[in-house]
């Protein structure tokens, strides 16, 4: 409460407190979005060094901790669309779930469909376990999935916005995010459902 | 009669889908409005395949979770910065601000 008080009464933002004041936060939130400490530590470094070059810009009408976090969410974006553009790997590490025999064509390979989750989903421990299991399968993801994944899914981007970040077409996005959820459900059902 | 056969399986791959294509309908129907027609083939596959109606179980699953972990509560924070990565950061702000003016 204190803390709110003292913004109210200080219209400049002060950037010796953003460490103590908002590291924590900050941190938290580029860690959620690319589940990588470092790349998070990076991402909150970046966010203070650019707002330092527009304090000029910051006139008050949002708090400071908004205004950082706006400068940090596009932080995030542009990780991706860096990232993004990196040469990978051909996406042969992607092995579909969906049978190719052509009677059984695009039919779930019977070992690997989804199973029924809702012992573990009904399990109040189980559904702890399951955000430590989801960020450690959202790390596995291939860079561009991941990308799409996280913008679309989490910061709920809209498609062709999130295509002119990434370079990408809508239906190649599609596929994208598409594929990402299939490895995704896997991942979290191996590891989650023993 | 083999030519019969085939057109009549041709007729039903329009119609019915399989399970890769409905996973993707599901996939965008999360996010924007499925036509009409695309919308019927989907209730008609998950009526008779059990493993999408998981996977469509699932996905909401995911995407609720994916809410919550996106959420920051300042007062419950799963991970501080530690005094090295503090120090790192606080050196950062001041060379910045020493640069500025």
């Amino acid at each position: 409460m204190a803390n709110t008080n003292l913004l109210k009464t200080k219209p400049n933002p002060d950037p010796n407190l953003w460490v103590k004041d908002h590291g924590d936060y900050l941190y938290n939130f580029a860690w959620s979005r690319v589940q990588s400490k470092e790349i998070a530590e990076d991402l909150v470094q970046e966010t203070f060094i650019s707002a330092l070059k527009s304090l000029k810009s910051f006139r008050g009408d949002s708090s400071e901790l908004t205004w950082l976090t706006a400068i940090l969410k596009r932080k995030v974006i542009d990780h991706y669309r860096k990232s993004s553009t990196k040469k990978e790997i051909p996406a042969s590490h992607f092995s579909s779930p969906f049978q190719k025999d052509d009677a059984f064509e695009g039919q779930w390979i019977l070992e690997r469909a989804p199973k029924d989750w809702h012992e573990n989903t009904e399990d109040p421990l189980q559904q702890q376990e399951f955000q430590s299991i989801m960020e450690y399968c959202l790390s596995l993801l291939p860079p561009k999935w991941h990308s799409v994944f996280i913008l679309k899914v989490m910061e709920e981007i809209n498609s062709d916005e999130v295509c002119k970040e990434l370079g990408c077409t809508p239906s190649n996005l599609w596929v994208m995010l598409h594929r990402a959820r299939l490895q995704l459900r896997e991942c979290i059902e191996i590891k989650w459902l023993k | 009669m083999t030519k019969l056969k085939n057109m009549m399986m041709k007729g039903m791959s329009k119609i019915m889908l399989d399970c890769d294509n409905a996973t993707l309908l599901i996939t965008k129907g999360e996010f924007e409005e499925l036509g009409c027609i695309n919308k019927l083939k989907l209730k008609m596959h998950l009526a008779s395949c059990k493993f999408c109606r998981n996977f469509s179980e699932q996905s909401k699953y995911i995407s609720t979770q994916l809410n919550d972990f996106k959420k920051i509560d300042p007062q419950n924070l799963r991970l501080h910065l530690s005094d090295e990565q503090k120090n790192r950061l606080s050196k950062t702000v001041e060379e910045q601000s020493f640069k500025n003016n």
